[in-house]
C-alpha cells in the first residue's frame, strides 16, 4: 500500500482555496437572480418597447387620440403582465421561499453527449463510450438531420437515417426527431411511429474526415482520400427520451394531479396577494419605475422590484398560509416532474457499435504510436463494441463497454494476428450533495478497465488514462476521481486516486507502488 | 371584458369568462386550477391531455371584487434536455360581450411557467 506526503497537498489546498475564492465570487447572488429572472426581463423589454411605440403614435385627430389611448392601454397592460403574471421566478429567487428547482439534471447540464470519433480514435478522451447518440445536435445542423463536429483537422458527421428522410419530407425538429405529436381522440399524443420508422430510427452512422489527408493537405475536400474512419451504431434498447410514448400516461397523470394541485394553490396565493394594498402599491410603482428606466437599466430595475416584492409583499403575515401551501404543492410537482425525467434518462440502454479506422490511407498522424511512413505499412482497424448503461446509485448511471478490435487489412509485409485487443470497461459518475451555493455539486467518478493487448497497436494508439500502450499483455486499471465545479465559472478541480497494473500508466505526480494521487490545478489556472 | 393598463381584465358582474388553452407541437400538459378563486367553474376544463381545453366561469361579485386563475405550464424535454422547436401553449381569454380580445403564447424555456389572470368586476 502507500502513504502520501500530506503537507505537500495541504500547501496546494491552501493555494487552491486562496485562488478559488475570488473566482467563485464572480457568480454573485445578483447574477443568479438575473439568470432566474431572465425570461421575465426579456418579456419586460419587449413590452417596454411596445409602450414606447404606443406613446410615439400621432394624436392630431380625435380618432388618432382614441387609437393611441387604446394602444397605450394594451401596451401598458402587456408590460404589467410581463412584470407580474408569472409568480414562479419571484418565488424561486426569494431566500425565504424554499421552493425547489423544477429542472431535471439533464436540463441543467447536458453530460450525456459524445459526438464524433469513437473511443480509440484521436480526440476521444473518455475511458468508455457513452450511449445515446444525439439526433440533431452538433456544431452544424443541415436540414435538421445531420450533426457535425470538428476537432483539429478532424471533421465528423453523424446522421440518423430517419432524420434525413423526415427532414427531406417535412420541416421542423419534432418531425425529424424520435417523437412526433399526432392528433388522436381530441389530444396531441406522442406518436409511436410505424415499425419500420422505429427500427430505422434506432440506427445512426458517422463518417470522419481528416483534412490533412489527400492531395490538398489542410483543406477539407470531403474526398474519399480524406475519410479517416466511419462507424455504425444501433440502439437495441433505448427509451431515454422523456417524450417517449411509454412515459405519456405518467406525464398526463402528473398534469392532472400534483400539477393541478399546484395551479390551485398558486391561484389561492395570487387571489390573497392581489387583494392586499402592499401588492397594489408594489405593482403600480414597479410598472412606473420600469417604464421610466433607460433601456440599459431594465435588468437592474426589474431586480430592484424583485427585492421590493420579497420584502413588501411575500413577507406579509396574511399571505404565509397560502404561500406555504403553494410551496408544498410546487415542491411536490417538481419532485414528480424531475423523477419522471430521471427515470427516462437513466433507463437501461443497450447499443451496438462498429467503427472502422482507415489507417492505411494516412500520410501522417500525430495520434499514431507507429508512424506511418512510405516504408511502414499499417493495417486498417475494425472495432466491435457493446455498450450497456443504466441507473446506478442515487441519480447516477453506470456505463459499461465490451469491445474487440481486429486488423481488417494486414499488409503482406506484416506478420501479425487478426485480433488486436479485447477491452472491458465500466464508468459511473455519481453526483454528490451540494457543498455550498458557490461550490456546487461535486461529481465522483469511478472507472475501471481491463485490456488484453494481443498485438502491438500498429497505428492508432491504444490509450489508457491518456497514456499510450504498445507492449503486449494484460492491463488492469481503476480510478476514483472527485471533481469540484465552481458554479457559473466553468472551473473544475479534480482530485483522483489511480491504480494500474503498469505504473507507467499513472499520470499522477505522486506515485507509490501501483497507486497515484493528484490534485490538478491546471483547470483552475487555465480559466480567467 | 376589457383590458386595464395594470394587466387586469375588467368584467361586468355576472359576465361569463372563457379561457381556452391550445397546445402546439407538445401534448397539452398544462394545469388549470381546480376552481377559480371566486367559485367553481361553470364549465370545467377537460383534463389533460385534451387539446384544446376550455374552462368557463361566471365573474360574480360586487364592483371591485376579483377572481383569479393561475395556470401552470409544463414542457417535456427531449433526452438532451432541450425543448422541441415550435412547442407552445396559446391562451385565449374571451368575455361576453367581448370588447377586448386577449391571447398570449407561452414558450420554453423555462420549461415550467405559470400565468396569473386577474378578473376585476368594474361594472354591474
Amino acid at each position: 500500500m502507500t502513504s502520501y506526503r500530506v503537507p505537500n497537498y495541504m500547501n496546494k489546498l491552501v493555494f487552491l482555496l486562496v485562488l478559488v475564492r475570488p473566482i467563485w465570487a464572480q457568480t454573485t447572488p445578483s447574477d443568479q437572480k438575473a439568470g432566474q429572472m431572465s425570461a421575465i426581463i426579456a418579456r419586460v423589454k419587449e413590452a417596454k418597447a411596445r409602450v414606447a411605440a404606443a406613446k410615439a403614435l400621432a394624436q392630431t385627430t380625435p380618432q388618432e387620440s382614441a387609437a393611441k389611448q387604446h394602444a397605450l392601454t394594451l401596451a401598458q397592460s402587456q408590460l404589467s403582465r410581463a412584470i407580474s403574471s408569472d409568480l414562479l421566478p419571484y418565488l424561486q429567487v426569494a431566500p425565504q421561499v424554499p421552493l425547489q428547482s423544477f429542472l431535471s439534471q439533464i436540463e441543467e447540464a447536458r453530460i450525456d453527449k459524445q459526438v464524433g470519433s469513437a473511443n480509440g480514435s484521436s480526440g476521444s478522451t473518455s475511458l468508455v463510450s457513452k450511449g445515446s447518440v444525439p439526433a440533431l445536435l452538433g456544431m452544424a445542423v443541415e436540414n435538421g438531420a445531420l450533426t457535425r463536429s470538428v476537432s483539429g483537422t478532424a471533421i465528423s458527421f453523424t446522421v440518423r437515417p430517419t432524420g434525413v428522410i423526415k427532414a427531406l419530407m417535412k420541416r421542423g425538429y419534432l418531425r425529424s426527431g424520435p417523437v412526433e405529436y399526432v392528433r388522436e381522440e381530441n389530444a396531441l399524443k406522442p406518436s409511436p411511429s410505424e415499425t419500420w420508422y422505429r427500427l430505422l430510427n434506432r440506427a445512426s452512422a458517422s463518417v470522419s474526415f481528416d483534412a490533412n489527408r489527400g492531395n490538398s493537405p489542410g483543406t477539407f475536400t470531403a474526398s474519399q482520400q480524406q475519410i479517416s474512419g466511419y462507424s455504425f451504431r444501433y440502439d437495441i434498447v433505448n427509451h431515454r427520451d422523456p417524450r417517449d410514448p411509454i412515459y405519456f400516461k405518467k406525464w398526463v397523470d402528473l398534469a392532472n394531479t400534483s400539477q393541478t394541485q399546484f395551479a390551485t394553490a398558486l391561484t389561492q396565493l395570487s387571489a390573497a396577494m392581489v387583494a392586499t394594498d402592499a401588492y397594489k402599491t408594489w405593482i403600480t410603482q414597479a410598472e412606473l419605475a420600469i417604464e421610466n428606466a433607460a433601456d440599459s437599466d431594465v435588468e437592474s430595475a426589474v431586480l430592484e422590484q424583485v427585492g421590493k416584492f420579497e420584502r413588501n409583499v411575500l413577507a406579509l403575515p396574511t399571505l404565509q398560509s397560502q404561500l406555504k401551501n403553494a410551496i408544498d404543492a410546487g415542491n411536490q410537482f417538481a419532485k414528480g416532474r424531475i423523477a419522471l425525467i430521471e427515470r427516462a434518462t437513466k433507463s437501461p440502454i443497450l447499443e451496438f457499435e462498429y467503427s472502422a479506422a482507415r489507417q492505411s490511407m494516412a500520410g501522417s498522424s500525430t495520434s499514431t504510436s507507429t508512424p506511418a511512413t512510405a516504408t511502414t505499412a499499417i493495417p486498417d482497424l475494425g472495432t466491435f463494441k457493446l455498450i450497456v448503461a443504466g441507473h446506478f446509485l442515487g441519480t447516477s448511471e453506470i456505463t459499461a463497454n465490451l469491445s474487440g478490435t481486429i486488423f481488417t487489412s494486414i499488409p503482406k509485409t506484416l506478420s501479425v494476428g487478426r485480433v488486436r485487443d479485447f477491452q472491458a470497461g465500466a464508468q459511473t459518475d455519481i453526483p454528490l450533495p451540494e457543498i455550498s451555493d458557490s461550490l456546487g455539486k461535486p461529481t465522483l467518478t469511478l472507472s475501471g478497465l481491463f485490456l488484453s493487448l494481443l498485438e502491438e497497436p500498429l497505428g492508432a494508439a491504444v490509450s489508457v488514462n491518456g497514456q499510450n500502450v504498445s507492449r503486449k499483455g494484460n492491463i488492469g486499471f481503476a480510478q476514483a476521481k472527485i471533481e469540484f465545479k465552481a458554479k457559473g465559472t466553468g472551473v473544475k478541480v479534480p482530485l483522483s486516486v489511480t491504480y494500474a497494473s503498469r505504473t507507467e500508466l499513472i499520470k499522477e505526480k505522486d506515485v507509490r507502488a501501483s497507486f497515484g494521487v493528484t490534485f490538478d490545478l491546471d483547470n483552475l489556472l487555465a480559466k480567467p | 371584458m376589457r383590458l386595464s393598463p395594470t394587466g387586469e381584465f375588467l368584467v361586468t358582474a355576472g359576465e361569463q369568462v372563457c379561457i381556452t388553452l391550445t397546445a402546439a407541437n407538445t401534448s397539452n400538459l398544462a394545469a388549470f386550477p381546480a376552481a377559480p378563486s371566486c367559485g367553481p367553474w361553470s364549465t370545467p376544463p377537460p383534463p389533460a391531455p385534451t387539446n384544446p381545453r376550455t374552462g368557463r366561469f361566471i365573474a360574480n361579485g360586487p364592483i371591485g371584487a376579483t377572481c383569479v386563475v393561475d395556470i401552470v405550464f409544463n414542457f417535456v424535454p427531449d433526452e438532451n434536455g432541450e425543448y422541441p422547436g415550435g412547442a407552445q401553449y396559446e391562451v385565449r381569454i374571451q368575455g361576453n360581450p367581448e370588447e377586448d380580445s386577449f391571447s398570449e403564447t407561452v414558450t420554453p424555456p423555462p420549461p415550467v411557467q405559470a400565468r396569473q389572470y386577474v378578473f376585476r368586476t368594474d361594472r354591474v
